[in-house]
């Protein structure tokens, strides 16, 4: 009994660890209290973390460094301008609370507009692809055209499925959209794939943290 | 500089053509012009889900993901104020878990909005929307074990998803729960179809908050875009034509083609 409270002793951090994911984990059997205890420590300690956070990524660094240790009091400001939302509880200066949100949301636009122009309109060009590929000797190279056309049916036919300001009733544009879909569908099903293959090698590492570093029963 | 404008211009006039046709729609449809689009068959789903729960007397979940305040929180805010108003309406128990402080006073507003919009203002219960957690998992966690203890009938999950979506269909999977889930996120898409009754892909997203709410901006922004898919349609066509007489070395159309390619090409 000495042994296992030294052992406790020892590497209490292991030991806790190890009760926290299983506690988590018996979730899957069914909700119970001890799961109910665990979720609640994870979201009290996650709660402290993010307080943690907002001091020192947030508050300390764009706040109390610059106007107190620096002396760049504009940057009140923009605290004071963040702390106009919580009129949002004010019956009276409800309005208020509207600016930093209208900020928000046309910071948001204009980040998306930026971020469609640098990343989708250069595909563009890229996906001007010839149906008609020549290997490097001069001869047709079929696998490398047949591979041009899949890319343009399938871009042509899920486009065509994600138009929604007319009715699909014409049977080639229902088809194509059809179509679409069930190539998204092959293509879901190879990220889940590859997503599910990642997840294993997370539970394989819990699985080994609870055998190996936990219980020792795995060298 | 010169020469970057240059070779930025044709792609940077279809972006402001695109925004033009948006912006021109969003007008007609504000003084009243009315837009079509066609119903998303995921909304149907919502319907159905809602009155399952009114059935089983249990609660309904909706979760708008764990993303910040954002244009995709909105448009999932306005699906759970159409919910909220069906809910309002049948007197179901509805369930708002929140992972961002600044959804969450939004996401009250609205859903008390929507309550007195149905005349049941007493009917809302502030506690049914809760912030839980802004980190990943431990919101997981309590989302997770929310569904086991309430037994939810039905989920709702529109917003902006990562890792933790798999958690939240799964659980509610085996509480029988009825799913319907959208994201913007093509990598969590998957998950939502493996584990969710109905899942809206993609774009469909905008859409059905457009259906839902019949906001003008929203309506008239999803007629624009469609108008922009249109012209990167009919400009994909053409330029996968132009690449093949250009790698055919048709006299005269492929250098025509050549240069069709070169005026998109961003260097």
């Amino acid at each position: 009994m000495d042994a296992v409270w030294q052992d406790i002793l020892s590497r209490p951090g292991i030991y806790a660890g190890a009760i926290c994911t299983i506690g988590l984990m018996t979730l899957i059997y069914r909700e119970n209290a001890f799961y109910r205890f665990f979720e609640h420590v994870f979201i009290g300690l996650a709660a402290g973390f993010s307080i943690v956070v907002l001091i020192k990524e947030i508050l300390d660094p764009f706040l109390y460094q610059p106007v107190f240790k620096k002396g760049e009091w504009y940057w009140t400001f923009v605290f004071m301008f963040g702390l106009l939302f919580y009129f949002i509880h004010s019956r009276k200066y409800n309005w208020l609370s509207r600016l930093p949100i209208g900020f928000l949301m046309g910071f948001s636009a204009g980040q998306a507009f930026q971020g469609f122009a640098n990343t989708y309109l250069p595909q563009l060009a890229k996906s001007f692809r010839p149906l008609y590929v020549t290997a490097s000797d001069g001869s047709l190279d079929m696998a490398q055209s047949i591979n041009n056309l899949i890319f343009m049916i399938v871009l042509v036919t899920v486009m065509s499925y994600f138009f929604f300001s007319f009715e699909q009733k014409s049977k080639a544009i229902r088809n194509s959209a059809q179509f679409g879909r069930w190539v998204m569908m092959v293509a879901f099903g190879a990220i889940f794939g590859t997503t599910i293959m990642a997840r294993m090698a997370l539970l394989f590492d819990r699985m080994y943290f609870i055998f190996s570093d936990w219980l020792k029963l795995v060298q | 500089m010169q020469h970057a404008f240059e070779k930025l211009a044709p792609v940077l006039i279809v972006e402001v053509l695109t925004a033009i046709i948006i912006i021109w729609r969003i007008i007609s449809a504000q003084r009243g012009k009315e837009l079509f689009i066609r119903r998303i068959p995921g909304l149907n789903a919502i319907d159905e889900a809602i009155g399952r729960a009114t059935e089983m007397g249990r609660p309904v979940l909706m979760v708008p993901g764990i993303g910040g305040f954002s244009i995709i929180a909105l448009q999932a805010l306005s699906i759970f104020s159409y919910i909220a108003r069906s809910t309002a309406k049948f007197g179901n128990r509805i369930l708002m878990p929140v992972a961002d402080p600044t959804v969450y006073t939004v996401a009250e507003e609205v859903i008390r909005d929507a309550y007195q919009a149905e005349g049941h203002p007493e009917r809302f219960d502030p506690d049914s929307i809760r912030f839980l957690s802004d980190r990943q998992f431990a919101f997981a966690s309590g989302v997770a074990g929310l569904i086991q203890r309430e037994k939810i009938a039905s989920s709702f999950m529109f917003g902006e998803f990562f890792a933790e979506s798999l958690i939240f269909a799964e659980t509610g999977n085996m509480v029988g729960a009825i799913q319907v889930a959208g994201t913007v996120h093509t990598t969590q898409i998957p998950f939502f179809i493996a584990a969710c009754d109905y899942t809206i892909i993609g774009d469909e997203y905008y859409a059905a908050s457009a259906y839902i709410s019949r906001n003008p901006t929203m309506l008239g922004s999803l007629v624009g875009q469609d108008f922009g898919k249109l012209l990167i349609t009919v400009l994909f066509v053409v330029g996968t034509v132009a690449a093949t007489v250009a790698a055919l070395n048709v006299p005269t159309l492929g250098e025509a083609g050549k240069s069709f390619i070169d005026l998109f090409t961003i260097r």
